[in-house]
């Protein structure tokens, strides 16, 4: 089962995407800052992770190049209240970039379609 | 009346009392000025007859109906229908102001600063050949016309039409009219410089406000692109879960476990947006502050009692060192409070997510015709730069918060009449503290 690891500092934001990606499917870990997220990375081997962007601590791009720092290769979608910075987040270290909203599936879409691309790139280079 | 600030209308004033009967009585009169380089005179205006005929035809007009000097003097347009042959005749005209021996008479007198007759037929020929030709057969006087001691141009008068000789009476009182003249002419110019620059300085004025206005547009503008951006994002993270769960009510409608937590929840995110919703409108409209005389150390001992447990849920040690001689203080109880836990959780959030045995230390003290309030915290500190900006409103360095704490903090100090000071090391922890004045000092 892919694994999930949902980095939100809001608990009850959390349990509505683990509930969402769960009832989708996926198997789904928790990290509620940027501390956590790391550790989850390393001890949990999540397949993709979804990153809010502003979390209080370190801010969420500083975990960005932590979790990248770590692993490299693992995708990461962010999702963020902001709706902004589309552009210039994509282009960083992220796959995709969902602005938050009450259609948790939106973030499940562009976390099955960054899956399937990456998967898609294994295939072409074996 | 003509209006002291128009050269033409002066210089057209003046030539009138020149040639009306009720004044001077000369046939013609033309005013020549210097031009500003000194290289030329230059014909400014002219009053009277072109041609003989014209001027008979003007005495025979003038006396049907006699006319005042002030109607003459009034408007040089309507006056002057009529006597303007003279001064087509010499309109555009420039004499060279290049001083020769037996030259013009006009620039002599000009130079010399006196009047010149030109009376016998042969000085005539001094003039050059255009001017012969005006003033062929008729007795010319050229009178300078000084200000300041400076030679502003020439007035030539004659009469050549009636032939009459002119007398020294005559010329007496054109040399009078000639220095008032002078002076008249150089109050018009300095008026129109002056009223130059004024509308100079007006338009400068009036792009300067134009700019400024622009600058006052973009900021109000980034203002509130600001404003607008960190509310949404506040308001955005609880809509998004009292959306999701909303939606997850709708879509599994029959799983009772789930109905009961998930309302809870939505109930939890609408308070606060509630609660952010308020703190706005305690920014945006807040009462006027009703001050009453009150002890410190109270209001600072009720705030522990509600908020020290939360403290413990972060693993904050809390300090409080309430100095027992407090002088009374006069202030609004519920205003005061509410600072006070606007300092409390910033310092709260400022620790959170920095990895380190953290203490908030609050502390009272009685200070020179006041007292001074302190919450010391161990969080990141404030970095120099940002110590005035951080209480402007809708301004942080939180990834969470509208900004408005610190504003609303500032605010209170202020109507209490007290001054809000920032202190401590960046990185190793933040000082805000609150003078009051004393109930005495009031």
């Amino acid at each position: 089962m892919t694994r999930i690891l949902v980095v939100d500092d809001e608990a009850n934001q959390r349990l509505l995407y683990r509930e969402a990606f769960e009832r989708a499917g996926f198997d789904v870990v928790e990290a509620g800052d940027a501390r956590q997220a790391v550790d989850q990375v390393r001890l949990e081997l999540p397949d993709l992770v979804v990153l809010d962007i502003n979390m209080p601590g370190v801010d969420g791009l500083e975990t960005l190049t932590r979790i990248h720092d770590q692993r490299p290769a693992l995708p990461v979608v962010l999702n963020s209240a902001y709706g902004g910075y589309r552009e210039q987040f994509v282009s960083w270290l992220a796959d995709a970039y969902v602005t938050k909203s009450s259609n948790v599936g939106e973030l499940i879409g562009a976390v099955r379609d960054v899956l399937e691309r990456r998967a898609a790139q294994r295939r072409g280079t074996e | 009346m003509v209006r002291a600030t128009d050269v033409t209308g002066v210089l057209h004033a003046v030539l009138t009392c020149v040639t009306a009967g009720p004044g001077l009585g000369f046939n013609r009169a033309a005013i020549f000025l210097a031009d500003a380089g000194g290289t030329c005179l230059r014909a400014a205006r002219a009053v009277g007859a072109g041609s003989a005929e014209e001027a008979f035809e003007t005495w025979a007009r003038l006396q049907s109906g006699p006319q005042s000097l002030d109607e003459l003097t009034r408007s040089p347009a309507e006056a002057a229908a009529g006597r303007d042959g003279f001064n087509a005749l010499l309109q555009g005209l420039r004499l060279s102001l290049e001083r020769e021996v037996g030259g013009n008479p006009i620039v002599d007198a000009f130079w010399e600063r006196q009047v010149v007759r030109v009376r016998a037929p042969e000085e005539l020929d001094r003039l050059p050949p255009e001017l012969r030709r005006v003033f062929a057969g008729t007795e010319v006087v050229c009178v300078p016309l000084v200000a300041r001691d400076r030679g502003l141009g020439v007035l030539v008068a004659d009469n050549a039409f009636s032939r009459e000789p002119i007398d020294d009476q005559r010329l007496q009182l054109l040399r009078i009219l000639a220095l008032l003249a002078g002076l008249a002419i150089d109050n018009a110019r300095i008026s129109q410089e002056l009223q130059q620059q004024a509308s100079e300085l007006e338009s400068t004025l009036n792009e300067l406000k134009a700019a400024q206005e622009q600058v006052l547009h973009s900021e109000r503008l980034a203002t509130v692109g600001a404003v607008v951006g960190r509310v949404s994002h506040e308001i955005r993270n609880p809509l998004t879960t009292i959306g999701g769960f909303a939606r997850a009510l709708v879509e599994h409608p029959r799983d009772p476990a789930h109905v009961a937590r998930n309302a809870a929840i939505i109930l939890t995110e609408v308070e606060k947006l509630e609660g952010l919703l308020k703190e706005m409108l305690d920014f945006t409209s807040p009462r006027p502050p009703a001050l009453r005389p009150a002890d410190l150390n109270q209001v600072v001992e009720a705030l522990v009692r509600v908020y020290r447990e939360e403290l413990g849920a972060h693993g904050i040690e809390l300090e409080v060192e309430l100095a027992p001689d407090l002088p009374r203080v006069r202030i609004d109880r519920d205003q005061l409070r509410r600072a006070l836990v606007n300092l409390w959780r910033n310092a709260v959030q400022a620790m959170e997510g920095i990895d380190r045995a953290h203490r908030l230390t609050i502390r009272t003290a009685a200070v020179d015709g006041g007292v001074a309030l302190s919450f010391s915290d161990t969080g990141g500190g404030v970095p120099v730069g940002l110590r005035e900006e951080i209480f402007m409103p809708f301004v942080t360095t939180k990834p969470r918060g509208t900004g408005l704490g610190l504003a609303v903090v500032k605010k209170v100090v202020d109507d209490h009449r007290g001054r809000l000071a920032i202190g401590g090391e960046p990185g190793a922890g933040a000082t805000f503290t609150i003078h009051l004045p004393a109930e005495e000092g009031r």
